[in-house]
């Protein structure tokens, strides 16, 4: 289980990374795109901890979450283009 | 029937003489309508003749008293009580109350009349009542009836008197609360609200500090109502009511239910220091202060209202005095007031009424040739005057006979007998400018004829009453005795006599009817050396500034909240809340140790993630950004209800963060790109508050979870739960088996939010859409082209969402799923659908969303109503169908899912339109009354 340890901090890690680049920008874009990238960042955070808790319905929620996740990033870019599409 | 406590004699006779009244008044109504004007004639019918029943029951040796039960768990009943202070104030109120009654159906124009009437016979009834009272309660309820009474009788007489009768309401309703304050005392103290027994109560002697508070609080009530410094504002002001009003509330009957207060209370509070204190004190300076004002009025109204004030401040002095003799002379000249001072202002009436005018300075260029009047109008100012052979003299020299013999030290009734005798002679002055005033005129304009008989019959009636009693005094005596014994409390015998020998009253009457007759001689050299004589401030001043002070403070105290911005409210809360933190933690000594592990190592990544996305979003400067961390924070928290076991929490959480950005994002393009920069002045207060709630809460929460086992409830939904319900998932089974009621709750509220987006955004129209600045040339530009990879995506997971609603629907029972997670998810298709058409109006997604919210609830209640099949409301139902179980659970959540795609639906259809700014579009106030799907659809 170690392994899976190390790699939640890591990928903890590059949550907070993206984080950062969230909060600086310096574009609207940058964030949206940062924001995309942490989602799926914790979208791994849950699969890691769905093994380390051995829960039998981390699937359930990796599924849903990957089917409707990116519907975030569709709306991000609609916010950029103020609407239009 | 009413149950008849007690009754001396007579078939309760004064409260059928209260109830006459009353019956009257209610009969003035259609009387004034049909006999206009001349319904005065025969409303001073029952006036007289309750009267006569009064002085025919009365008897000096006892007085009667009869009760009748009305509030017995408060221990009020309604107690009427006739002695002989009550049967002179009785007749007073009820004699000058027929002859203004009489004079109105001269005095008033011709029309209806009914509003006068009635309230003028209410307030005879209310007066009556008050002083025939022998209940306290019933005293104030009857003093409350007269001040609203006049209230509206002085309103009644236009624009111009409401300000006026506001003053008067405000300042008598003061007063009115002290009274109140002084029946509660009272009846605290003494354990009774029977007036007679509260009299004759121990406490009085035996508890100073009870005696010394009801004789403040009495003084107060009595001042405020009988126009005394510092109350004496709202008297003069009140004489834009009309003549009769003036003369039998202002004069005769209202203003002397004060004094009636001080000559009842007499008894109780004589010896205490207080009460003479301020009875003398306030006496003499309103006595004084009354006659200077009036000798600079040229508006004879006007005069005669100070006049009021003066001599009520005399009768005050006298009752502060309390001996014996004084509270006779007060009885006496409490009579003499009643007469002289209504036949004034009644014929002041009739001057007014007659000649236009009742401006001494107008009245100076007419020649009234009014010989009945004039003669009357004499008598009645020399009885104010003081002058034998009348019933002011007597009066005024009882009074002076009284201040020379009073008690305590001598420099007091020497001071107390010049500073009224100064009054005095202003009294005699000021009298003698309303005869030389009203008919010195050189008839230099017109002449004014006498007026009709009918007219100045009931005040000629009154002024010379006042010359029959001066010259035959002891026809008052059995009146004037049994009166004063009341005020004295033990049996008095008075002989009213016009000669008392030579004495020292006898000179100070005679000093003060010289320099009088001086100073009248002499009036014109000395009214200017008057007029310039003035006050640094009025006393309306006073009570206007103490108004605009009490509405400035409330209009500050109000703006300290009175602010639309949620900052205050929502700080208001969060200070709340560390406060009690603060007294939470002086009981951490009482807190059970924590049970078994609360963290793991693993969390700190949790709390780093959340903490990250908090201080991010705190610090985001563009709406963008802000929605992009505060779905940093919504995953992280999707990924702690996980870790926590919460796989349904954590997949509704994740379903509803993303809905959220998805409407959020509706929302964001009509808003500015960034947010408004706050101040730093404003920043650090919210800061400290919210960094101190968010200690209080984190401290909350880490002292009050975690310290126990798991609780009987969640035992019982472990252990039996599966058993009782056939579903496994424990959640769910919460949500629509055992605790169905709160899911119904929640898809009512879901529903009745899509409801409010619709009428919101139908009765008024959304910001514009804000144009971002685009390329057109660039091949980016097509939005046809550049959905193709959405809709393109659409085409597989469109179906995919679909068939993954259902199954979340149908397994919900047993695994992760169920209604909700089922319906954000086909909520999430539809929003896939939104984003992925080409165009705005292809994005509208046609269902009848309010249908959808409708049917939703609907099929929710109606699965309930079902359950009282087997037993009661939300009870579910097990069936099979083709050997599978089911449960009407199922059904359930069918609803529960209609019910918030409905919402979802409504979200992007209502905040997904296309309005950009500057664009013509057909939004118009009819669109408010159409229906909102077809006015939706046809756009």
């Amino acid at each position: 289980m170690i392994g899976v340890d190390v790699a939640i901090v890591i990928l903890a890690l590059a949550c907070l990374v993206s984080t950062y680049r969230i909060l600086v920008g310096p574009s609207e874009a940058d964030r949206a795109n940062a924001g995309d990238l942490l989602f799926f960042g914790i979208i791994g955070l849950i699969a890691l901890f769905g093994v380390r808790a051995e829960s039998p319905f981390t699937y359930d929620i990796l599924i849903v979450a990957t089917l409707v996740g990116f519907l975030s990033a569709i709306s991000l870019a609609r916010a950029l283009t103020r609407g239009k599409r | 029937m009413l149950p008849l406590l007690r009754n001396d004699r007579g078939p309760l006779l004064l409260l059928a003489c209260v109830l006459t009244i009353f019956l009257s008044s209610a009969a003035a109504a259609p009387l004034g309508k049909w006999l206009g004007r001349s319904a005065g004639w025969l409303l001073a019918l029952p006036l007289l003749a309750v009267a006569a029943i009064l002085v025919s029951q009365f008897s000096a040796e006892s007085a009667l008293t009869q009760t009748v039960s009305w509030m017995p768990t408060l221990g009020v009943d309604l107690a009427l009580r006739l002695d002989g202070l009550s049967l002179l104030f009785a007749l007073l109120v009820l004699v000058i109350g027929a002859a203004v009654m009489f004079y109105s159906a001269k005095y008033l124009g011709k029309g209806k009349q009914s509003s006068f009437y009635v309230l003028m016979t209410l307030f005879a009834a209310a007066m009556l009542l008050l002083v025939l009272a022998d209940n306290v309660v019933v005293l104030f309820v009857a003093w409350e009836a007269t001040t609203l009474c006049s209230f509206f009788l002085i309103s009644r007489s236009g624009t111009h008197a409401q300000e006026p009768a506001i003053r008067t309401l405000l300042v008598t309703a003061a007063g009115g609360l002290s009274l109140l304050a002084a029946v509660v005392t009272m009846s605290v103290v003494t354990g009774t609200t029977q007036l007679s027994e509260i009299l004759v109560s121990s406490a009085w002697s035996d508890n100073s500090t009870f005696a010394t508070t009801v004789a403040a609080l009495l003084a107060v009530a009595a001042f405020t109502k009988s126009a005394q410094f510092p109350f004496q504002a709202w008297l003069p002001d009140s004489m834009v009511a009309i003549t009769p009003v003036s003369a039998y509330l202002h004069a005769a009957a209202m203003v002397k239910a004060g004094i009636y207060l001080l000559l009842r209370f007499s008894p109780a509070l004589d010896g205490v220091m207080l009460w003479h204190v301020l009875l003398i004190t306030s006496g003499v300076i309103t006595a004084l202060i009354g006659a200077i004002a009036a000798l600079r009025r040229y508006d004879l109204k006007e005069l005669l209202a100070y006049s009021t004030i003066s001599q009520l401040g005399l009768l005050v002095t006298m009752i502060g005095v309390g001996t014996e003799y004084a509270l006779t002379a007060a009885v006496v000249h409490t009579a003499a007031h009643a007469l002289f001072k209504s036949a004034l202002f009644l014929f002041v009436g009739v001057i007014d009424h007659d000649a236009g005018t009742r401006d001494i300075r107008e009245l100076a260029t007419m020649r009234l040739n009014m010989p009945v009047t004039k003669v009357a109008v004499t008598l009645a100012a020399l009885s104010m005057a003081g002058v034998p052979p009348l019933l002011g003299f007597i009066s005024k020299e009882s009074m002076f006979t009284a201040f020379l013999d009073a008690p305590g030290p001598a420099w007091i009734g020497v001071s107390v007998t010049v500073l009224t005798a100064i009054a005095a002679v202003f009294t005699f002055v000021y009298s003698g400018r309303i005869v030389f005033g009203a008919f010195g005129g050189d008839g230099s304009q017109r002449t004014v004829p006498e007026a009709s008989p009918l007219f100045w019959g009931p005040p000629a009636f009154t002024a010379a009453a006042g010359l029959v009693f001066g010259l035959v005094p002891h026809l008052l005596d059995p009146l004037a005795s049994a009166a004063a014994s009341s005020a004295v409390g033990s049996e008095v015998h008075t002989h009213l006599a016009l000669w008392h020998g030579i004495n020292a009253a006898l000179f100070v009457s005679l000093a003060v009817l010289t320099t009088g007759a001086v100073l009248v001689a002499y009036r014109t050299r000395l009214e200017p050396l008057v007029t310039r004589l003035r006050f640094p401030f009025s006393a309306l001043d006073v009570v206007d500034a103490t108004r605009a002070g009490i509405i400035e403070t409330g209009v500050r105290l109000g703006k300290l909240s009175g602010t639309t911005s949620p900052r205050l409210h929502l700080a208001i809360p969060a200070v709340v809340v560390s406060l009690i933190a603060v007294y939470g933690a002086t009981h951490l000594h009482t807190l059970p140790p924590i049970v078994g592990e609360t963290s793991r190592p693993l969390d700190w990544v949790l709390v780093i993630l959340v903490a990250a996305g908090t201080i991010a979003t705190v610090r985001a400067q563009t709406r963008i950004s802000a929605a992009v961390v505060t779905g940093v924070v919504g995953f992280s928290m999707t990924l702690w209800f996980f870790t926590l076991g919460a796989a349904d929490v954590a997949l509704t959480q994740l379903l509803v963060e993303i809905l959220t950005l998805c409407v959020m994002v509706l929302l964001l393009r009509r808003l500015p790109r960034r947010f408004s920069v706050e101040p730093v002045r404003k920043r650090i207060p919210a800061a400290v508050i919210a960094i101190s709630a968010g200690l209080a809460t984190t401290f909350g929460v880490w002292a009050l979870t975690g310290r126990r086992d798991l609780s009987p409830a969640a035992q019982y939904y472990l252990q039996e739960g599966e058993q009782t319900t056939g579903g496994a998932n424990i959640v769910n089974t919460i949500l629509v088996d055992f605790r169905a009621f709160d899911t119904l709750g929640e898809l009512s509220v879901l529903g009745i939010a899509g409801v409010a987006i619709a009428a919101l955004l139908t009765s008024r129209k959304p910001v514009a859409i804000r144009s971002a600045d685009l390329d057109e040339d660039s091949p980016l530009a097509d939005s046809r082209q550049n959905t193709v990879f959405v809709r393109s995506i659409t085409r597989w997971v469109g179906p995919l969402v679909v068939i993954m609603s259902v199954i979340l629907l149908l397994r919900g029972h047993q695994e992760p799923g169920g209604g909700f997670i089922a319906a954000l998810i086909g909520g999430a298709g539809f929003t896939l659908l939104y984003l992925a058409a080409p165009s705005d109006t292809a994005a509208r997604i046609r269902l009848p969303y309010l249908s959808l919210i409708g049917a939703g609830v609907v099929i929710g209640t109606g699965t309930g109503l079902l359950g009282y099949l087997e037993g009661s409301f939300l009870t579910p139902i097990h069936f099979y169908i083709f050997e599978m179980h089911f449960t009407t659970a199922l059904i359930f959540d069918v609803g529960v899912y209609l019910s918030v795609v409905g919402v979802i639906l409504a979200a992007l259809n209502l905040l997904g339109r296309q309005h950009r700014l500057g664009q013509q579009h057909a939004w118009t106030s009819d669109h408010d009354t159409t229906d909102k799907n077809e006015e939706v659809s046809s756009r």
